[in-house]
């Protein structure tokens, strides 16, 4: 059953606008000049009760706003968002206590006080009973292993240490919705595995639906089975990862361990050359018939090795991105 | 009610907590609270061996005026200014989505969030001198001493709410600090019977920078010498810049909801 239903979503920012030097500056300070920039555009889509849907996009894409909208913070320009059956930015307080939002490039938790005492300001806040509390506080110690940190003050944390707790202290009050913006910026790739892990293994237990944007595409493809891939404000795509990896990119890669140095023209016969550097190379195969070009490879190249893998996704959305503007541009 | 009053509590048990790491500090401001209340009462002093009176208060009753000052500018200290001269940071950082994101009011919190609690020992010293002054001025009773809580309480809800609005302007102009600083005015003008100064000085200290109502009528009240007038007066004002303050800082939430990024 959707959670989220999202119509015709639009968001324009009044951007305020300087001209350069000082007289710039007091003319701007008089008469105030403001341009309309539209940062999402005509966006639907909707989220049942426990999925896990990743946000994928460049910078400036739209992302954090549409998650700002769903959340409350922003007032849509046009169309409608609704979330658990309110309306996200008349902010009541019903449905606060219901979403929870961590955002990997704000912090939440007090910088003075330990994790711990802001866990108790958190119950107040969110008028959690005493024995939800300490149940869930149990529990989420024992998931992101925080029993050494809970009682150092949160500056004296490292950043690994801090997002667990800022993760905690999110989730304090049960909520039925997670909006994690960025969770994993900045942490090292172990920290990020365990962020990872904790997010599938919340959603698991709990059922609680899970809303992320990421630049780690490695966030997404652990977590997130639906994207919704946000570019220039549009909604460019919605649907599994997979089928968005085999609709956009149609070629495979063959990974070659050559046993001897072997001309890039002698390989291009086969197929498109992506890389040759020298005994690995890598060349484009279409889907259809990467076996068959495998094969003859293997008959007629000296190769040590060969491996058909996926074009990694990274790639796959680099190219969606970039050819967006062409496909504008040819309307 | 009882979530807010809990809230508050473990605002100031983490500030104390803070405060408690740097102990040293606390006796040596101790000292700077009494020397500079002590000098302040000295200029009095010697002021009033020229004059018998200014502006038709005695030494007696400018002493408690200066209590009052104290008082409110440890209210200040103690409460106002290290709540909402965070306002203005929250803005420049873009921190402000973690506090509207609370299902608490975002009022309530930048009011209550940090409070200097190690500073109480000034509070102290401005309702001794207070107390000195009304007990010279042969003033205390049960009643004045009620319409003194009433009157300080309205003199810290009008501080709060011009305070609130001046930081609450950082929504749009970003950089208010030097702009909220104004609120310190009232000590320096405010030690002061306004009745001693010119009839434009008055108004301008009544309505502009209303210490008339925040320091003159507290301590008209202690002294059995406040008319209804400026009583009346003094709680109509309190209750419309609150409601004004209140007012404004909705709408700068409602603004920031449609206007940040």
């Amino acid at each position: 059953m959707p959670i989220i239903h999202v119509d015709h979503l639009c968001k324009d920012y009044q951007v305020h606008q300087k001209e350069p030097g000082l007289a710039g500056s007091l003319r701007s300070f008089v008469r105030r000049k403001y341009q309309i920039v539209p940062a999402v555009k005509d966006v639907s889509f909707e989220i049942a009760q426990g999925e896990i849907v990743g946000f994928l996009g460049p910078n400036g894409a739209g992302k954090t706003t549409t998650l700002k909208v769903l959340s409350g913070l922003l007032y849509p320009t046009s169309g409608r968002a609704s979330v658990l059956g309110f309306t996200p930015h008349e902010r009541k307080a019903e449905f606060l206590k219901s979403i929870t939002m961590v955002m990997g490039q704000k912090q939440q938790l007090a910088w003075d006080m330990t994790p711990g005492d802001s866990f108790l300001v958190n119950q107040a806040i969110y008028d959690v009973p005493d024995q939800d509390f300490r149940q869930r506080v149990g529990e989420l110690t024992d998931m992101l292993e925080l029993q050494p940190v809970l009682k150092k003050p949160v500056r004296k944390l490292s950043l690994g240490e801090r997002m667990k707790c800022e993760l905690a202290g999110a989730l304090l009050h049960g909520p039925k919705i997670l909006f994690l913006d960025e969770p994993t910026i900045g942490l090292d790739v172990n920290m990020q595995q365990a962020v990872r892990t904790f997010v599938a293994d919340y959603n698991r237990r709990t059922g609680a639906a899970v809303i992320l944007t990421s630049h780690y595409m490695a966030d997404v493809e652990a977590l997130a089975e639906r994207v919704l891939v946000i570019d220039g404000g549009r909604l460019a795509f919605d649907g599994n990862l997979s089928a968005l990896v085999a609709e956009r990119a149609p070629n495979k890669v063959l990974k070659l361990q050559l046993a001897q140095p072997v001309s890039p023209e002698r390989l291009a016969v086969f197929a498109p050359v992506r890389m040759i550097e020298g005994l690995t190379a890598e060349l484009l195969a279409p889907r259809g018939n990467v076996a068959e070009i495998a094969a003859r490879i293997l008959n007629d190249v000296p190769v040590a090795d060969i491996a058909i893998e996926d074009m990694p996704i990274e790639e796959v959305l680099g190219r969606l991105f970039q050819r967006k503007p062409m496909a504008e541009a040819a309307k | 009610m009882k979530r807010h009053l809990k809230l508050i509590l473990l605002f100031i048990r983490a500030t104390v907590q803070i405060q408690l790491e740097y102990r040293s500090g606390v006796f040596g401001r101790t000292l700077a609270n009494i020397l500079s209340t002590g000098t302040s009462v000295m200029l009095l002093w010697a002021m009033f061996r020229q004059v018998p009176s200014i502006g038709g208060w005695s030494f007696d009753q400018v002493l408690v005026l200066v209590g009052i000052v104290t008082t409110i500018e440890f209210v200040v200290e103690i409460w106002f200014y290290p709540s909402l001269s965070k306002i203005t940071t929250y803005v420049q950082r873009g921190e402000f989505d973690v506090l509207l994101i609370k299902p608490v009011a975002s009022q309530f919190l930048v009011t209550f969030r940090h409070l200097q609690v190690m500073e109480l020992t000034g509070l102290v010293i401005g309702l001794t001198v207070i107390g000195v002054g009304m007990h010279r001025v042969g003033s205390v009773t049960s009643f004045n001493i009620l319409l003194l809580a009433i009157f300080l309480v309205a003199s810290v809800v009008i501080i709060y709410s011009l305070y609130l609005a001046l930081s609450t302007l950082a929504f749009w102009f970003t950089r208010i600090e030097e702009v909220a600083s104004m609120i310190w005015l009232h000590s320096t003008a405010g030690s002061f019977p306004v009745a001693a100064y010119p009839p434009w000085a008055r108004l301008l200290f009544t309505f502009v920078l209303p210490v008339a109502f925040v320091t003159n009528v507290p301590a008209q009240a202690a002294t059995g010498r406040l008319s209804w007038e400026w009583g009346l007066g003094a709680l109509a004002f309190a209750t419309f810049v609150f409601c004004g303050a209140t007012w404004l800082w909705n709408l700068a939430i409602r603004n920031y909801s449609s206007a940040s990024s």
